[in-house]
């Protein structure tokens, strides 16, 4: 099976959703499966990278899409690669490839990730692709790129998920999927006023440590 | 009263009138506005650095079109997108400026309707009006658009001071403009 990856973090290798792709695609691996990495913000400042992962998708079988939610959707360069793919390709441009999506971001709550799934589930209605389903994790700002397992307990959870899914997607076993989202978690177990008090403690102590007197300042006034 | 306007439109957007006919209708209902025609600007990805919340806070790093959107955001009563739909969301145009408003939220948490946010640090922020345009009725992507919008308002602590208007390929101009009465109305 070919598979290609898309993360679609502004921080290109640096960001979670390289770190959650990179896991599955050790996983895969371990089943015999390779995964080529691509990079929407690379792609977005240098648009020629664009043909070369056309290529490339138009010989893969499953494409999959890591992605953090930046105000309640995908960042704007993956977008664009989106649009370009759909622009270029046409509505049939990817029929009969399988497209998964994991989507991730800072905020618990699974209603936060919702519409950026809509948006991969609908980018592959457009372009005639067979929907595997999202992944939707919360809680992932401290990953920040690390590996997962390097993170300890925090990350068991999501990892168990990508393992159950590299399993199932050599397998075949997401095929037929209409849900949007195969499986929901958080790295964050107390319930959000507890983060809340626990994060500005700590917001409050690091701004002192770096000598930033007012995080609540105003600068255009008003 | 002032409004500000993000028209993500590109250049062959076939709905194009939506501007004129949104701008006459504020100015019938006394608004005045500014309007960025995003296509022309230049403005960067967000770097993800988050000075704007801890370093510098409110301050974006990148020196580019967006601190007059910033601060004619925080200056206005109302915002309102122009976008073509997106696979159910935003054009890359438009999100490309709404990826770098995080100048306009502080460090601080919050919870809000039982989320998890970042306090506002402008406050009223102003009221959101999203106008989308469709190549062809799509439910499915009306009901995606009208959501993220929704999140975007629970996002920006707004209550329910938003409004949706959505203009599909059979609209005609009096169409469009009673879509977008009707949804300025709400939010106006
Ligand atoms: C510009 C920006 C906007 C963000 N907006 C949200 C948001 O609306 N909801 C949320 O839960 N997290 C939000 N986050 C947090 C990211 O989703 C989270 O930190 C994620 O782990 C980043 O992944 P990455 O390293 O792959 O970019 C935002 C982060 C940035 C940089």
């Amino acid at each position: 099976m070919k598979i290609v990856s898309l993360a679609g973090s502004n921080r290109g290798e640096k960001g979670t959703s390289a770190s959650l792709v990179n896991y599955l695609a050790q996983r895969l691996l371990k089943h015999g499966v390779s995964v080529a990495s691509h990079y929407s913000i690379h792609m977005y400042r240098q648009p020629h990278r664009i043909d070369a992962f056309l290529n490339e998708l138009k010989e893969s079988e499953l494409l999959i899409i890591s992605a953090p939610i930046y105000v309640d959707l995908l960042p704007s360069p993956l977008i664009h690669v989106l649009e370009e793919i759909r622009d270029r390709m046409g509505p049939k441009g990817l029929e009969g490839r399988k497209l998964l999506a994991i989507i991730h971001s800072g905020y618990p709550e699974p209603q936060q990730r919702r519409p950026s799934l809509g948006m991969c589930r609908c980018f592959g209605r457009e372009m005639s692709m067979e929907w595997w389903g999202g992944l939707s994790f919360g809680g992932t700002s401290p990953i920040s790129g690390q590996p997962l397992e390097a993170m300890g307990g925090m990350t068991k959870g999501i990892r168990s998920v990508l393992d159950q899914t590299a399993e199932k997607a050599v397998k075949g076993g997401l095929t037929g999927v209409e849900a949007l989202v195969l499986q929901d978690r958080s790295t964050i177990p107390v319930p959000p006023w507890m983060v809340r008090l626990m994060m500005n403690a700590m917001i409050r102590k690091d701004a002192r440590k770096g000598g930033v007197k007012d995080l609540r300042a105003r600068p255009f006034g008003v | 009263m002032k409004a500000l306007v993000l028209n993500a439109f590109p250049a062959s957007e076939k709905h194009s009138e939506a501007e004129s006919i949104l701008k006459s209708l504020l100015i019938k209902k006394g608004w005045q506005y500014d309007i960025y025609t995003l296509r022309d600007m230049e403005i960067k990805p967000c770097a993800s650095c988050g000075n704007c919340a801890v370093r510098t806070p409110g301050q974006c790093s990148r020196g580019d079109g967006m601190k007059d959107i910033l601060a004619g955001w925080v200056r206005s009563g109302l915002v309102i997108f122009l976008t073509p739909i997106s696979f159910g969301g935003y054009h890359s145009e438009l999100k490309k400026v709404i990826d770098r408003i995080l100048p306009l939220k502080n460090a601080y948490f919050t919870v809000y309707r039982g989320e998890l946010h970042h306090e506002n640090r402008y406050k009223p922020m102003p009221s959101l009006l999203a106008i989308g345009t469709l190549g062809e009725e799509n439910g499915e992507e009306r009901e995606d658009f009208r959501y993220l919008t929704e999140r975007n308002a629970v996002n920006m602590l707004i209550e329910d001071r938003y409004a949706v208007a959505v203009i599909t390929e059979n609209d005609g101009p009096a169409d469009m403009e009673d879509h977008i009465a009707k949804a300025l109305e709400e939010v106006g």
